[in-house]
């Protein structure tokens, strides 16, 4: 079972109708976003011997991170957490994409 | 009648097989036989049963290629699975005979293609 | 359950697991059931071409075709013959005019036929057929625009097999017109990665806004349909047939294509979602797996729920995963945006440079004799090893130029190569010579897993066993996803009573939505099938009226689920779907169709399946309506007071409260409970 309170909570921890809320919109448009994101990166930053090869991989991965990204942040004990949950892949995955040598 | 021969086979492995792994279980051992299995004949029960389903990949692969092999092999293992739910539910008796039936079954089949 | 109190993964997932697939369950069962039917869909749609029924396809002619096609369309650019299978029992025959640009045709088909062996005879009548619109046509273009005569067809005198001929087809994209449905085909394709659609020349007008319009009667589908044996003419009433379900499967009906995909994409997402959620939920996976305890109540309808799914549950993963990768693209585009940078050309000459290894040259205008095709079949059929030929297409035919494709079929053979570069040999048509380029690549590891989730998904197999797993599997599926929608209305209801709250509004539209989703739904196929056999046979636009019929009915049932009591209401559209899709082999006599025994005895499986598969539906919806019916729910007084006899028990043993399907916090998780044990 998850502690009662942890370290980072914030305002909407504690109230139902807004945890449930933001969470929803996180797992929507976060997952989707981080998808959109992961599929941009993993397409132009791998290199297959095609290149439409990267694009039907990185479209398979893409629906798998936004799965995982979905259930991240229905599972995550806080929002502050579902949110770096979403962040910091976002982050790496934009990284790749800007600058791919920085990230291989 | 020889074409549906490896699918017999497979069918009558993974009755086995998924019939011992399931008498393996103390529920189900208890619902077949009334008795409760020893922890040795549970595990032995379920070993067989895993190496009987191997085997059954044989004749899928052999037959169908691979590919399409293991794609067969895990829908007939959906229906086999499914067949043993049902019997045990409603006469799980008929499962003490069905054993040794399918045991000469496979032979009979084995001997055929031989 | 409320976020802001702790809470377990089990819980949470419980949580998620229930409003992914809550949100949408009635259209992920749609598409279950519609889907499942469209592993079929050739054979339904043969089907519902009763006249079609009497065509013996024992033995097949060429010759004769070839004579027919030349005295209907001497100046054609380009024949096709569509051989039949054992999926369409009927022979084919089109061509497309001079005048017809090839752009303006429908590019090449794709039938998931069978192949399988067959003697053909030596001499047979072919006659002339009724002009029509079946579903089952299979075309072919040339591969580049020229002159082409194309003959897609075994060749003839071969004595141990035909090919069944087969193709890719993109399908045409034009106007929606609801005609299109009956022969389109494949055009979802035109959002996939084009490597699936690869064999097509002009991938450019696979997008929409380049489609012409469709020419009427002859640019698509075959022109006329011949019975196979004696030759006679077939006419075929004008149906949607089996494709009305399976575009329905894929793009909904009645609305714009891509809003269509968009939420039947949506959908497969919440699916997936909902099924790795339920995974993760289930606590004894392998405990329970062959566990079902019937009669009591919730707990049975968790074990039915958990049998459909656990047992199935390879094939769940798989389909879904699948058919969002067939949206793949039109899902998650930034992929293909950032690596080409949005330059389509690039995308789809990326994906031909890996295939097409040959230039073809344009006609000499030289007449020459074309060397024979059967030992370039077979020539090529050695070299493939374990595939056989689906196609044979002729460019620049009788020419000095001319070039014979052998091309693979679609079908058969591995999953993993799919549909991969060496699926073509070509040879000078008047030589004979191989011209085939550079050795055929394999296909990369990439390539093989999504080739073989695809066609595992479309259920492209050479052999019926796996196509029946399939839809096994698919009715598993459909199961899975109405045990959980009522189980959940079972549990609320439930809950409700043990609170003695009265159904809220939300309670009150899932129910009516349960009935008319599932019930309601088996009741509109039964009467899209009762639909193409009452409307004649000459009524113009007949096809619109079946698919109209068949959401008038889901309409009507909808009104019914929700003005009726609920239990009433299951058990009368049970009932009736039972009785009108149990009735369809009856039906199928008594309109011209080929009745049962007849079509048993003469070896037409297609319809016999077909009538054996509607019956055995029907008897289970009648059985299933006889439960509901006999079914009766514990009055309230007699929960409540079991409800506080167990209540003083478990509260005394420190136990949680038994069954709770409650967002009272201070209840055990749905998942805790699982544990019961029998």
């Amino acid at each position: 079972m998850i502690k009662a309170h942890h370290r980072w909570m914030c305002f909407a921890d504690h109230r139902p109708a807004m945890n449930i809320s933001l969470r929803l919109f996180m797992a929507v448009f976060g997952g989707y976003g981080l998808a959109l994101l992961c599929g941009a990166a993993l397409a132009s930053g791998l290199s297959f011997a095609l290149a439409f090869d990267a694009v039907t991989f990185a479209v398979m991965i893409a629906f798998i991170v936004q799965l995982v990204a979905v259930i991240w942040v229905i599972a995550a004990a806080t929002l502050v957490r579902a949110a770096l949950g979403l962040i910091i892949p976002a982050a790496i995955f934009g990284a790749w994409l800007v600058a791919p040598q920085l990230v291989s | 009648m020889m074409e549906i021969l490896p699918d017999f086979l497979i069918l009558m492995l993974m009755f086995i097989g998924l019939g011992a792994i399931c008498v393996g279980m103390n529920r189900h051992a208890r619902q077949v036989f009334g008795i409760l299995p020893s922890l040795g004949m549970r595990c032995l029960r379920i070993a067989l049963g895993f190496v009987a389903l191997m085997v059954s990949l044989v004749p899928a692969i052999d037959d169908y290629g691979t590919s399409i092999g293991v794609a067969v092999w895990i829908g007939y293992l959906a229906v086999i699975a499914t067949m043993i739910g049902l019997v045990l539910t409603y006469y799980p008796r008929i499962l003490r005979p069905a054993f040794p039936m399918a045991l000469a079954g496979l032979l009979i089949a084995v001997l055929v293609s031989w | 359950m409320n976020f802001d109190r702790p809470r377990g993964l089990r819980q949470s997932m419980s949580w998620l697991h229930t409003y992914s697939g809550l949100t949408l369950g009635w259209l992920v069962f749609a598409i279950f059931v519609t889907g499942t039917l469209s592993f079929f869909r050739n054979e339904i749609t043969f089907w519902m071409q009763p006249e079609r029924h009497k065509a013996n396809s024992d033995i097949v002619t060429f010759e004769r075709a070839l004579g027919v096609l030349e005295s209907e369309a001497p100046n054609a650019r380009q024949w096709t013959m569509t051989l039949p299978g054992p999926r369409n029992p009927t022979l084919g025959i089109s061509w497309q005019n001079p005048q017809q640009n090839a752009q303006q045709n429908i590019r090449q088909t794709a039938i998931p036929n069978n192949n399988e062996r067959r003697v053909p005879s030596d001499t047979d009548t072919v006659g002339r057929g009724n002009e029509s619109n079946a579903g089952n046509a299979e075309r072919r273009s040339p591969r580049r625009q020229g002159e082409g005569v194309e003959m897609s067809a075994s060749a003839e005198g071969r004595p141990t097999r035909q090919g069944v001929a087969d193709a890719e087809r993109r399908g045409s994209r034009g106007n929606a017109e609801r005609r299109t449905m009956q022969t389109d085909e494949g055009d979802e394709e035109e959002l996939l990665s084009p490597r699936q659609s690869q064999n097509t020349l002009e991938q450019a007008q696979s997008r929409p806004q380049e489609q012409p319009q469709q020419q009427h009667g002859g640019a698509r589908g075959v022109r006329l349909t011949l019975d196979p044996a004696t030759g006679e003419k077939l006419g075929g009433r004008e149906t949607a047939g089996g494709n009305f379900l399976y575009r329905f499967h894929f793009e909904l009906y009645g609305m714009d294509r891509i809003w269509g995909r968009w939420i039947i994409g949506i959908a497969t997402m919440l699916m997936f979602i909902a099924i790795v959620s339920g995974v993760i939920v289930h606590r004894n996976i392998f405990k329970d797996f062959f566990t079902f305890r019937p009669a009591k109540g919730k707990r049975s309808w968790l074990d039915a729920h958990n049998g459909c799914s656990v047992l199935s549950l390879p094939f769940h993963i798989m389909i879904t995963f699948s058919g969002l990768l067939l949206f793949g693209n039109m899902m998650i585009p930034t992929a293909m945006q950032s690596a080409f940078k949005g330059d389509m050309d690039a995308y789809r000459q990326n994906v031909r440079n890996r295939m097409a290894n040959f230039e073809y040259k344009p006609p000499a205008g030289e007449r020459a004799t074309m060397i024979e095709i059967a030992p370039l079949v077979a020539a090529a059929e050695r070299t493939w090893k374990n595939r056989k030929a689906g196609s044979v297409i002729i460019t620049n035919p009788n020419d000095k130029h001319a070039v014979i494709e052998v091309r693979q079929s679609s079908i058969g053979g591995s999953l993993v190569a799919g549909r991969s570069a060496a699926q073509s040999l070509y040879f000078d048509g008047v030589s004979g010579q191989s011209l085939t380029g550079a050795d055929a690549a394999k296909p990369t590891t990439v390539q093989a897993i999504s080739n073989v989730l695809i066609l595992l998904h479309r259920g492209f197999f050479a052999s019926p066993i796996p196509r029946w797993l399939l839809f096994l599997g698919g009715v598993g599926g459909s199961l899975m996803v109405a045990t959980g929608l009522i189980m959940w209305r079972v549990a609320r209801q439930k809950d409700q009573e043990k609170q003695q709250r009265s159904s809220g509004a939300g309670f009150r539209v899932v129910e009516g939505l349960n009935v008319t989703g599932i019930a309601g739904l088996m009741v509109a196929i039964g009467a899209y099938f009762w639909a193409n056999r009452l409307i004649p046979a000459d009524v113009v636009g007949r096809n619109d009226w079946e698919i109209r019929a068949f959401f008038i009915v889901w309409a009507i049932t909808l009104i019914h689920a929700f003005t009726r009591q609920h239990k009433m209401a299951w058990v009368e559209q049970l009932a009736v779907a039972g009785i009108l899709i149990g009735l369809l082999p009856l039906l199928n006599a008594l309109t011209g169709g080929l009745a049962l025994s007849a079509s048993i005895g003469k070896g037409q499986w297609v319809v016999a399946g077909f009538d054996i598969t509607a019956l055995l539906m029907g008897v289970g919806l009648l059985y299933t309506t006889y439960r509901v019916y006999k079914y009766a729910p514990k009055t309230i007084a007699s929960i409540l007071t079991a409800g506080k006899a167990s209540e003083k028990k478990t509260h005394e043993q420190g136990m949680p409260l038994p069954d709770t399907f409650t967002s009272d916090p201070r209840s055990s998780s749905f998942a805790q409970r699982s544990e019961e044990s029998a």
